[in-house]
C-alpha cells in the first residue's frame, strides 16, 4: 500500500462491562483503501472493538478517532454524521424481520438528510441486489430466506450506502466455500470500485488470505501480533500458528 | 411429581425460607427492596420519556408508521376489550338491579351505569386489556429488535430509532386508547340494555337516550384525557422494556412480561392522579 495515511486511529483502548475487562490495552492505525484483518479467539471482544469505532459502546479509557470524528467526545449529530459514511455488517445481520428486502434496503436511504429521488433509490436497491446476486428476493421477507442469503443482504445494505469505511463482522462464517469466496471477491471488488477502507473480522483462513492487506490477532484484550499474512503465518506462537493449522 | 419429589420440593422451599430468614431478610426488607427496585426501573423509565420528548419534535416524523401502529393495535384489541366491556356492563346492571329494585329506584339504573362507565370502568377496563395485548406486544417486539442487534442496526445507519420505533408507537397507543375507550363505553351500554331488559320492558332507544342524557363533557373530556394518559404509558413502558431487553430469548420475555405488569400498576396510579385534579377542579 502507497497511502500511509490513517483513516482510524485508536491507542490504548479499554473496555470493560462492570467487573469484566474485555479490550485491556490495544492501538492500531486503519491506512486509508486498506484491508485490515482482525483475527481472535471468540469472545475477546473483536465485536466489542468496532463497536467502539462505530460508536455502539464507548470505549472507558484510551483515544479513537474516525477520519476527522474524535470518538471519546463525539455528540449525536455528529455521530450520526459519521455513521452514514461508515458501514457496518453485523455478525448476525440484523435484518429488519417485519419489512421486506426492498424496504431493508431503503430504509436508510430514505432518510438521509440529502435523500436520492424515488427512481434512484430503486436503481440503487437493484444494482447492489444485482452485485450479492439476490434480484430475485427483493419482495422476500428475511424469514423467507437462508442464513447465508441474509447475510448477503445484510452486505446489500450496507454496501448501498456507499460508505468510505466498511467494518465485516465474520462476512463469511457458516457460508459455504463457494459463497464465501464470492463474498470475499465483493470485499474486493468494492473497495477498487469506491476506494473502501475495510476492517474485517474472520476466522475464516481463505478469506483473509483473499483480503487481507495486514492482519491483527487479538488475544485476551490485547493485540498479540500484527503483519502481513506471510508474516504471521510463519510466527512462531502457538496461539497464531493454531488459525492456520488447517490450511 | 411423585409424592416423594413433591416432599422434597417442600423441604427444599422450607430451607430456602429458614435461610431467608436467618439472613434477616424480613417481610419488611422484601418489601422495601422490591420497593427500591421499582422505583429505580420507574426513574429510568422517566428518564427514557425525557429523551422521547426531546425526540418527537425532530424530524423526519414517521406518519405512514404512526398510521400502521394505529391501525394494528386498535384493531388486535377491538374483540377482547368489547366482549369485556359488554360483560362488565351486562354484570354491573345484574348486581346492582335487586339493590335498586328494593328501593324502588331501578329507573336510575340506565343513568347510573352510563356515568360509571364513562368516568372509570370503560377507560380501566380499555387500558388494562389493551396493557395486556398491545403493550405486551410492543415489549416483546422491540425486544427481539434488541437482541437481534436490529435496533443497533438503526442507529448505525445513521436513522434515529427512536424516531421510527418508539414516537410511533407511543403516538399510536396514546390515540388508540381514547378511541377504543368509546367503543368500549357504547359495548358496555349495550351489555347493561340487555341486563336491564330482560328485568324491565324498556326500549333500546329509551335506555341509550337516558343513559347519554346524563353524560357531559365535564364526564367525557376527563375520561378521554386520562384515557390518552393510560395510552401515553403503556407505549413508553412498553418501548422502554424492549429497548432494555436482555440478550437471549429470556430478555425478550421478562421484556413483555414486565411491560405488562409496570404499566397496569401505573395505569391505577394515573387513575388515582386524575381523579384528585379532576374533584379539585369540580
Ligand atoms: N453489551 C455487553 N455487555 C456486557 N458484556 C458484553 C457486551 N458485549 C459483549 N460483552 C462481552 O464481551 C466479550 C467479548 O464479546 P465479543 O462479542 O466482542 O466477542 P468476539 O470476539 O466478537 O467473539 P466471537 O468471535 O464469538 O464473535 C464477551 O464475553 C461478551 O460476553
Ligand atoms: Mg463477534
Amino acid at each position: 500500500m502507497q497511502q500511509t495515511e490513517a483513516i482510524i486511529k485508536a491507542r490504548n483502548l479499554k473496555k470493560s462491562f462492570g467487573e469484566n475487562t474485555i479490550i485491556k490495552n490495544v492501538s492500531f492505525d486503519l491506512m486509508k483503501e486498506e484491508n485490515l484483518v482482525i483475527m481472535g479467539k471468540s469472545g475477546t471482544g473483536k465485536s466489542v472493538l468496532i463497536k467502539c469505532i462505530i460508536g455502539l459502546l464507548v470505549p472507558d479509557e484510551g483515544e479513537l478517532s474516525v477520519m476527522d470524528y474524535n470518538l471519546m467526545d463525539i455528540d449525536a449529530d455528529q455521530l450520526n454524521e459519521l455513521r452514514r459514511t461508515v458501514g457496518y455488517l453485523f455478525q448476525g445481520g440484523a435484518l429488519y424481520d417485519s419489512m421486506t428486502v426492498e424496504r431493508n434496503l431503503k430504509f436508510p436511504l430514505r432518510r438521509f438528510p440529502d435523500a436520492p429521488s424515488e427512481s434512484e433509490i430503486d436503481e440503487l436497491v437493484d444494482e447492489v441486489l444485482e452485485n450479492v446476486e439476490l434480484a430475485h428476493t427483493k419482495h422476500k421477507m428475511p424469514s423467507e430466506l437462508s442464513g447465508g442469503m441474509k447475510k448477503r443482504i445484510a452486505l446489500a445494505r450496507t454496501l448501498i450506502m456507499k460508505p468510505k469505511i466498511m467494518l465485516y463482522d465474520e462476512p463469511t462464517t457458516g457460508l459455504d466455500v463457494i459463497t464465501s469466496n464470492e463474498i470475499s471477491d465483493l470485499i474486493l471488488e468494492m473497495r477498487k470500485k469506491y476506494n473502501i477502507s475495510s476492517i474485517i473480522i474472520t476466522h475464516d483462513i481463505s478469506c483473509v488470505d483473499k483480503t487481507a492487506d495486514r492482519i491483527i490477532i487479538l488475544d485476551k484484550g490485547e493485540v498479540l501480533n500484527e503483519g502481513s499474512f506471510d508474516e504471521i503465518r510463519k510466527s512462531n506462537d502457538n496461539t497464531i500458528r493454531a488459525y492456520f493449522e488447517s490450511v | 411429581m411423585t409424592p416423594q419429589k413433591c416432599g422434597e420440593n417442600s423441604t427444599q422451599i422450607k430451607f430456602i425460607i429458614l435461610e431467608k430468614l436467618e439472613k434477616k431478610e424480613t417481610i419488611q426488607k422484601i418489601l422495601i427492596g422490591q420497593a427500591k427496585q421499582y422505583l429505580e426501573n420507574t426513574g429510568s423509565i422517566v428518564n427514557f420519556t425525557l429523551r422521547f420528548l426531546k425526540n418527537i419534535f425532530s424530524p423526519p416524523f414517521e406518519w405512514r408508521e404512526l398510521l400502521k401502529q394505529v391501525y394494528f393495535s386498535g384493531y388486535k384489541s377491538l374483540f377482547f376489550i368489547g366482549t369485556t366491556s359488554f360483560i362488565v356492563g351486562m354484570v354491573f346492571t345484574m348486581q346492582s338491579y335487586p339493590t335498586m329494585s328494593s328501593l324502588g329506584t331501578e329507573s336510575w339504573i340506565p343513568t347510573m351505569i352510563s356515568l360509571s362507565i364513562v368516568r372509570e370502568i370503560g377507560p380501566l377496563i380499555t387500558a388494562l386489556i389493551f396493557a395486556g395485548k398491545v403493550g405486551s406486544g410492543i415489549g416483546a417486539e422491540l425486544g427481539s429488535m434488541k437482541v437481534t442487534e436490529q435496533i443497533d442496526a438503526m442507529s448505525v445507519s445513521g436513522t434515529k430509532p427512536m424516531n421510527f420505533l418508539v414516537v410511533s408507537r407511543v403516538g399510536a397507543t396514546t390515540i388508540a386508547v381514547p378511541l377504543l375507550v368509546l367503543y368500549a363505553d357504547a359495548l358496555g351500554f349495550l351489555g347493561s340494555y340487555f341486563a336491564f331488559q330482560s328485568k324491565e320492558e324498556i326500549t333500546m332507544y329509551f335506555f341509550f337516550n337516558q343513559a347519554i342524557s346524563v353524560v357531559t363533557y365535564v364526564d367525557l373530556i376527563p375520561s378521554l384525557i386520562k384515557s390518552a394518559m393510560f395510552g401515553f404509558a403503556i407505549g413508553m413502558v412498553a418501548s422502554y422494556q424492549g429497548f432494555h431487553a436482555e440478550q437471549g430469548t429470556q430478555g425478550v420475555g421478562r421484556a413483555a412480561n414486565t411491560s405488562v405488569v409496570i404499566s397496569s400498576f401505573l395505569i391505577f396510579v394515573i387513575d388515582l392522579i386524575m381523579v384528585q385534579i379532576n374533584s379539585f377542579f369540580l
